[in-house]
């Protein structure tokens, strides 16, 4: 399914970015979560892959997984850019709705 | 050349970057633009309405060119699709002073003929554009495929240059001037990544055979015939036989063709030699039905309708070639993986115009010749592709249907609205050039909505109200770059003082 496996991805990069140092003192996170959060991105992110391969081929999958990545880390890059506030309650909300949005699928 | 290999990375970058930047820019655009051809085409022909299904329309095509073109060499058609509704026809045709041309024409689904559909080349244009650069064969496609090359060298020589791409990745610094151009440059430049090598890389492999000829020429000498044949052993061919024959049921042949492929759809179908005994039709599946792009080919006996022959590729070497051409025309998948190519395209595009940028603001303003000519071909070579975009669709709309030679003139309007922001962008002092540029590229696109309501009416298909949108979107994003250019004219105004 495209729409969870698309707000997986936003809020799996997310988690990878508020693990950065640099982003976590942007976004006001202890530099404690980093290793929790980059463990949260990198399941996010394997989930956003497995659930485009129930609509498609793994080899179509690998591409619109590539793909979707790169738009959705443009998505938080420009959500630091202009509020790093936001960037925190974009990832819970998309990685909540798309959780959700698989569970009631399956 | 500098010492050092990562500045030697930073000079063969920014060098090569700057000598084919805008050359790559208009390839990226139009490449972009191809991954919609098809619903370019569509938009640009609103006179196509009816929807066949694949068999009845190509049927019905090859029963009219049977009657108005009934001595040509071959008939060639794309069949319609989900992705748009016309039949897309090409043959020669004998003038009467008996010289042969070759034409592209769209058809009605339903009855075969292009009677009132407007004459354009649609999405076509940006197709051939993207590779060919309206120049002569084969020029134009070596010249694109240099181009991709020196694209692939930016590329790695980008990531050489700046080296922090994990360190980096999520940051972009707004308002911080040249610091915040780099920043931009770099995110639009490796989030995309894989697509930007992906796609040069198969980009230069399309042309190969063009630009490294030599393995061809060690194996086949002179003997391109049998190369072809080698390559592509689905394009079954036979000679005309020189004695009359009418054609057989050709749509039985066609609706055979259908049940071999199965669940997958025809892409085209063509007629060799039709009237003589020798006829052949060839049935191809379509492309958008898997990665590859060469597909099952059939070949049918146009006259008695026997299957001649039946291929599809098993060959590794040739089917990881197909792989990575379809890979890079993008033409499988659902419309959600060409929404992908087509934004990754537009990040690539804005890749190489903050580049060219980046070029001009990193050297002490002003100084040279070079330096000034840089600075201001840019506004109309780059920026000037938005409102040329827009004049081509505008005249789409504002031509009369019934004008001759309107295909060509729709790509005058595209030319002669670039010459203009060229010609504007040089004559001007840099910031006013930006802000004629996104002015007349806020008012194009702001009008073609309403332009195009105009002249066809409201949009009832999806695809009329997407343009709709996009023309909005393109609008406003020119109109919010103009408020910033107004405001930092201001500031540095008001700094001045």
């Amino acid at each position: 399914m495209i729409a969870p496996s698309l707000l997986l991805t936003i809020a799996g990069l997310g988690a990878l970015a508020g693990a950065m140092r640099r982003h976590a003192t942007q976004i006001g996170l202890p530099p404690a979560s980093s290793p929790l959060l980059r463990l949260v991105g990198c399941l996010l992110l394997t989930a956003s892959l497995i659930a485009l391969l129930d609509r498609m081929s793994w080899r179509m999958a690998t591409i619109a997984w590539v793909g979707q990545g790169g738009m959705a880390a443009a998505l938080c890059v420009v959500a630091l850019a202009v509020k790093p506030r936001a960037l925190p309650v974009l990832c819970l909300l998309a990685g909540a709705v798309g959780l959700a949005l698989l569970a009631c699928h399956s | 050349m500098k010492a050092g290999f990562r500045p030697s990375m930073a000079w063969l970058h920014s060098w090569a970057g700057l000598v084919i930047g805008w050359l790559l820019f208009a390839i990226a655009i139009t490449g972009t633009a191809s991954v919609f051809k098809n619903e370019i085409s569509d938009w640009m022909r609103p006179e196509v309405t009816a929807r066949a299904a694949t068999v009845d329309a190509l049927a019905a095509a090859f029963a009219t060119l049977q009657r108005t073109n009934p001595h040509a060499a071959n008939w060639y058609l794309y069949a319609p699709d989900d992705r748009s509704g016309a039949t897309i026809a090409s043959y020669d045709t004998t003038g009467p002073d008996g010289e042969v041309s070759y034409k592209l024409e769209a058809l009605d689904p339903v009855t075969g003929r292009p009677d009132n559909i407007r004459q354009t080349l649609g999405g076509e244009f940006f197709y051939r554009f993207h590779f060919e650069l309206e120049l002569p064969y084969p020029w134009g496609r070596i010249l694109a495929s240099f181009a991709g090359m020196v694209m692939l060298i930016a590329l790695l020589s980008g990531i050489v240059t700046h080296r922090r791409i994990f360190a980096d990745f999520f940051t972009l610094r707004a308002g911080k001037g040249k610091r915040s151009w780099l920043d931009a440059h770099n995110v639009l430049g490796v989030l995309p990544l894989p697509f930007h090598l992906m796609i040069s890389f198969t980009g230069v492999l399309t042309l190969i055979s063009l630009t490294f000829p030599w393995a061809m020429v060690a194996t086949y000498g002179s003997d391109t015939a049998r190369a072809f044949a080698e390559l592509t052993p689905g394009y079954y061919s036979r000679p005309r036989a020189d004695r009359p024959a009418p054609l057989g049921n050709v749509r039985a042949m066609l609706a055979d063709a259908q049940h071999r492929f199965g669940g997958r759809r025809i892409g085209s179908a063509s007629i060799d030699n039709p009237g003589d005994a020798g006829a052949l039709l060839r049935v191809t599946q379509h492309d958008g039905d898997q990665i590859a792009y060469a597909p099952r080919a059939l070949a049918y006996d146009a006259v008695t309708g026997q299957l001649l022959s039946a291929y599809s590729e098993a060959r590794p070497a040739k089917k990881l070639y197909d792989t990575l051409y379809g890979l890079h025309m993008g033409k499988f998948g659902a419309p959600y993986v060409r929404w992908l190519y087509f934004l990754c395209g537009l990040a690539l595009s804005a890749t190489i115009l903050t580049g060219l940028i980046l070029w001009t603001i990193s050297r002490p303003r002003g100084t040279s010749f070079g330096h000034r000519l840089v600075e201001r071909l840019t506004i109309g070579v780059a920026g000037g592709m938005l409102p040329a975009v827009a004049a081509f669709f505008l005249a789409n709309r504002l031509l009369p249907v019934a004008i001759a030679g309107r295909a060509d003139k729709e790509v005058w309007a595209f030319f002669g609205a670039w010459a203009v922001a060229i010609l504007f962008g040089l004559a001007r002092p840099p910031r006013r050039g930006w802000a004629g540029i996104f002015i007349a590229s806020a008012l194009t696109w702001a009008a073609l909505p309403f332009v195009s309501w105009w002249a066809i009416g409201v949009p009832r298909e999806p695809i009329g109200g997407a343009v709709d949108l996009l023309s909005i979107v393109f609008a406003l994003v020119s109109f919010a770059v103009l408020r910033r250019l107004a405001r930092n004219g201001r500031e540095r105004a008001s700094a001045a003082i």
